[in-house]
């Protein structure tokens, strides 16, 4: 696969640590496109191996608009099927960058390790160092231990460690998208992270001409519904929660976007520290990234204050827990403050009501779509390497034009009938 | 590929050797990538210790690149400039850029009084300034020559006129990019190659344009001298910057036209010690062994890119980003020799080449460590960049012998 | 980031941050405080969120900040990270205030 792909597979057996490159055949990526389209068949290939699969959309990691998304491909521990969770934030990016569009982990480790891949190579390596550190220390280690900073992590805490049901892969020091509990496959696995670098470069096959049109989209998306707002309350106003912005505004710092993404998705409220700081706080951990809107809320509701509800969801990123399940099951269990909410990490037991019915991730909200035509969506956003809350948001990445921005990457000749078919193969 | 017009070079190379010893810079990497381009594959990377145990002896060029011409002068020493001397005066060809042209220029500072080979001035000195102009041109003082000190009124583009039938790719006039290199006086002692003419939009005046003009313009930048049955030929521009087509087709004529036509058949680079070879999927396995290595070393590295520090080892200053400059140098050919793993290559070379990498690796995450605690790396930076030289020069070494002989079989195979 | 990414393709013409002249320092993620760093012929420019600073290229380490008139004239280009030229060679100008899915960055 010449385009826009680093033309690599790595299939990673924990159990024999044997690893095997692969190339990313472009009959593959003709029928398949990217993204989830080929995690599943990659999937459906190993699945007898339990694999877990990470990969990029086909667009991630290029100028287009919002190209953030990588995801995660694996049977959830919670629905017992196959289900998708997104990587933002630069993690995406990176694991393109790090010299594999896809990565198939199949097979148990008799020990605990942890995946570093870096500028096409993969290396399993002993995480003794680091199993049983929480999601935060385990971060700092390896960017201590590789001297990188910029190394992003997928790590699991110690819930993954004991094989919660509602551990979650965090991402660095914040959570993930992850709904669907990978953190106990990575548990099970003996897992404890894959920490990606690299350096790679992406050829275009009509590389002007795929520019020319990034930007028009970019043009066209950065003019919509979401033009003059920005920020995580943002996303609940949209879906009712109005009084949110007065909850947690007194702690906003700044806003963060994913790569290349118009709308920043992410928060970051500081805790210990004067929000109106501009310079670097001298204060080691002052705050905290806020990427799960449900995760939010899900403490507003439970009454707390919005520093208490901050300070608890830095703790569960810590932990490596889906601070949805701790609020939803808290709530249950009549728990209201945050000293036993906290308590209840370890041995977490119960059964969601929200769990997402379909592939995606319920992390993204649906923004009053029906529930048909955000599926869909989801999986161009999944397929093409789009933020998901961000395709919501902006229906200027159409279809057609994200087709036709893959076929100026790619000269591959997408069509919507191939694009139907990829997703009615994921959706079955 | 450059359209040099005599392509025999490709089938029957000549041994060509590039200093990389104490006092060379980064630019010698440049020479590599222009000659590579070339299709010159029978490329040797030698230091003082080499040139001092005869290593000059099989090479019938030797090119001496940018860097500290104080400290390649020492390094070599007067047993090291009669090594050259014999090496030319017996018919090899010199080409020196920048410092390389320095060197062997007439001067009475120590250790270059050593070299002494070239009877010529240069313009860029103080001792030919009045006291007002001196006053002006002390703030663009690059070294210290005794009393004197030797100054650059320009950086970056020059234009240069071709003289006495010379031409480069056709043309009597080209650009060529001058960091640092002499400006050259007439004299009896050589033959006027080409002159500064005058300057383009790109070019960067270090000092009023008139004086600039004054000090370059009509002095020579390019002469050849006869030394024995051999010749030198100095550069003050650099000719061999990747980015001047012109500039490295030249060097490749003169290269080629000094050969006087002699074919020089590939000499076998292996023993018949085959143990010392390894090819195949043993030869997979030990280049991706240093793709790893390189790789850690590569992504530590980048993250220095954004310090404004620089380390003062010797006599010049080098920054953090000069580190990722030679690791991926190397890291792009890399690629190359995967697509080679037929042919043997050497095994020990490949294998200290692993070592070094791993170290380059430790040093540079802890030149991290201390520049964020506000430390002085210098020490430590000097040792890296010994390193990173070492490494490269290994490295060419066998990617250019692996080279060498996929020619060689494909030409038996002919 | 976009940034990096656009420079990138102006250099290589094709996807990559490696060549950039503008990056975007992340490392200080924890702390939420980030900077956009620009290479120029003779300077660094380093954008803050409390404000701007301008550094010599090749100052040495203590003296990082003073006045440094005078680089190293003989200095060899490194050819990695270009120094930024406004992308002379674009009719629209540079790439990546174009691309800045932000629009942080502005050209007077």
């Amino acid at each position: 696969m010449e385009y826009l792909s680093t033309n690599k597979i790595a299939i990673i057996d924990l159990a024999t640590s044997k690893i095997t490159d692969r190339e990313l055949d472009e009959d593959l990526v003709k029928g398949k496109i990217g993204g989830a389209g080929i995690t599943m068949a990659l999937y459906e290939e190993y699945q007898n191996e339990d694999p877990i699969v990470l990969g990029t959309g086909l667009l991630t990691g290029t100028l287009a608009p919002a190209s953030a998304l990588g995801m995660i491909t694996a049977k959830s521990p919670l629905t017992g099927k196959v289900g998708h969770a997104p990587l933002t934030l630069y993690a995406g990016l990176e694991l393109k960058y790090s010299g594999f569009d896809y990565v198939v982990i199949k097979g148990k480790s008799p020990k605990p390790v942890y995946l570093w891949i870096h500028d096409g190579v993969a290396d399993i390596s002993d995480a003794k160092e680091i199993w049983g550190k929480d999601v935060w220390a385990s971060t700092d280690t390896i960017r201590e231990l590789m001297g990188d900073s910029l190394i992003q992590v997928f790590a699991i805490g110690k819930a993954g460690e004991s094989e919660s049901d509602f551990a979650q892969v965090c991402i660095n020091y914040w959570a993930s998208g992850d709904r669907w509990g990978f953190g106990k496959l990575f548990g099970e696995k003996k897992l404890k992270l894959v920490a990606l670098r690299g350096m790679s470069l992406l050829e275009v096959a009509d590389a002007e001409g795929f520019v020319k049109q990034c930007k028009e989209l970019l043009s066209a998306a950065k003019g919509g519904a979401f033009a003059d707002k920005k920020g995580i309350e943002e996303i609940p106003v949209a879906i009712g929660e109005e009084d949110i912005r007065e909850w947690i505004c007194p702690l906003v710092h700044r806003h963060q976007s994913c790569f290349n993404t118009p709308y920043p998705t992410n928060t970051f409220v500081f805790l210990d520290e004067d929000p109106k700081l501009l310079m670097e706080s001298e204060k080691k951990e002052p705050g905290f990234l806020i990427t799960d809107v449900y995760g939010l809320l899900g403490f507003k509701k439970l009454g707390l204050s919005a520093a208490d509800a901050c300070a608890l969801l830095r703790e569960c990123a810590k932990y490596g827990i889906d601070a949805v399940a701790v609020a939803e099951l808290g709530q249950k269990a009549g728990k209201k403050k945050p000293d036993e909410i906290k308590k209840s990490f370890s041995g977490l037991k119960g059964t969601l009501e929200n769990i997402g019915k379909g592939m995606f991730s319920p992390w993204c909200p649906h923004f009053g779509l029906p529930a048909n035509e955000w599926e869909r969506r989801q999986a161009v956003a999944y397929i093409f390497g789009i933020h998901p809350i961000f395709a919501l948001m902006s229906p200027e990445l159409s279809e057609e034009k994200l087709i036709e921005l893959a076929n100026l990457g790619t000269g591959l000749g997408f069509t919507s009938e191939i694009l139907d078919k990829v997703i009615a193969d994921i959706s079955k | 590929m450059f359209p040099i017009s005599n392509r025999d070079h490709l089938l029957h190379p000549p041994p060509i050797g590039i200093y990389t010893g104490s006092g060379a810079s980064h630019s010698w990497l440049w020479f590599v990538e222009i000659l590579d381009r070339m299709g010159f594959c029978n490329l040797h990377f030698v230091d003082e210790r080499e040139i001092l145990s005869n290593g000059l002896d099989p090479l019938n060029v030797l090119l001496m690149s940018g860097g500290d011409t104080f400290a390649i002068a020492e390094g070599l020493g007067a047993e090291g400039s009669g090594k050259l001397r014999n090496f030319i005066e017996g018919g090899g060809l010199y080409i020196g850029t920048c410092a390389g042209a320095y060197l062997p220029l007439r001067s009475s500072m120590d250790f270059l009084n050593q070299f002494n080979f070239i009877n010529v001035k240069i313009s860029n000195i103080s001792r030919r300034l009045s006291e007002l102009e001196r006053h002006s041109f002390e703030k663009v003082a690059c070294s210290v020559y005794g009393c004197d000190f030797v100054f650059h009124v320009v950086r970056e583009e020059v234009v240069l006129e071709m003289v006495n039938g010379y031409q480069a790719d056709g043309k009597k006039e080209i650009i060529a990019p001058l960091y640092g290199g002499p400006s050259m006086l007439p004299s009896e002692d050589i033959e006027p190659i080409a002159i500064y003419k005058g300057f383009t939009k790109k070019t960067k005046f270090l000092v009023e344009e008139e004086l600039a003009e004054k000090t370059l313009i009509g002095n020579i930048a390019v002469a050849k001298k006869s030394m024995g049955k051999g010749h030198l030929y100095i550069f003050g521009p650099h000719f061999e910057h990747p980015h001047y087509p012109s500039c490295n087709l030249f060097l490749g004529e003169i290269i080629l036209k000094e050969q006087n036509g002699k074919p020089f058949p590939i000499q076998k680079d292996f023993s018949g010690d085959s143990q010392n070879r390894v090819k195949g999927e043993a030869l997979r396995g030990l280049l991706k062994d240093l793709k790893r290595e390189l790789s850690n070393s590569r992504i530590m590295a980048s993250g220095m890119d954004d310090f404004s520090v620089s380390w003062l080892i010797g006599n010049k200053y080098y920054e953090p980003e000069k580190i990722s400059v030679f690791i991926n140098t190397v890291w792009d050919k890399l690629k190359d020799l995967e697509s080679m793993l037929d042919l043997g290559v050497d095994k020990n070379l490949l294998l200290r080449c692993v070592e070094i990498s791993k170290e380059i690796a430790k040093d540079i995450k802890t030149i991290k460590s201390e520049m964020g605690n506000q430390g002085n790396a210098t020490l430590l930076a000097s040792k890296l960049f010994l390193n990173l030289k070492t490494l490269s020069s290994n490295f060419f070494t066998f990617y250019f012998r692996a080279k060498r002989n996929r020619i060689q079989t494909q030409s038996l195979g002919e | 980031m976009a940034c990096e990414m656009a420079c990138g393709y102006h250099r290589d013409d094709g996807f990559a941050l490696l060549s950039a002249c503008i990056m975007v320092t992340r490392g200080r993620e924890k702390k939420d405080y980030s900077a956009v760093v620009l290479k120029e012929e003779e300077n660094i420019v380093i954008a803050r969120p409390e404000g701007l600073e301008i550094r010599r290229i090749g100052a040495v380490g203590e003296e990082a900040g003073a006045d440094q008139s005078k680089g190293d004239a003989s200095a060899k280009p490194l050819l990695l990270r270009e120094p930024c030229d406004l992308c002379s060679d674009r009719e629209e100008g540079p790439l990546c205030l174009q691309f800045c899915p932000v629009n942080a960055i502005s050209m007077d």
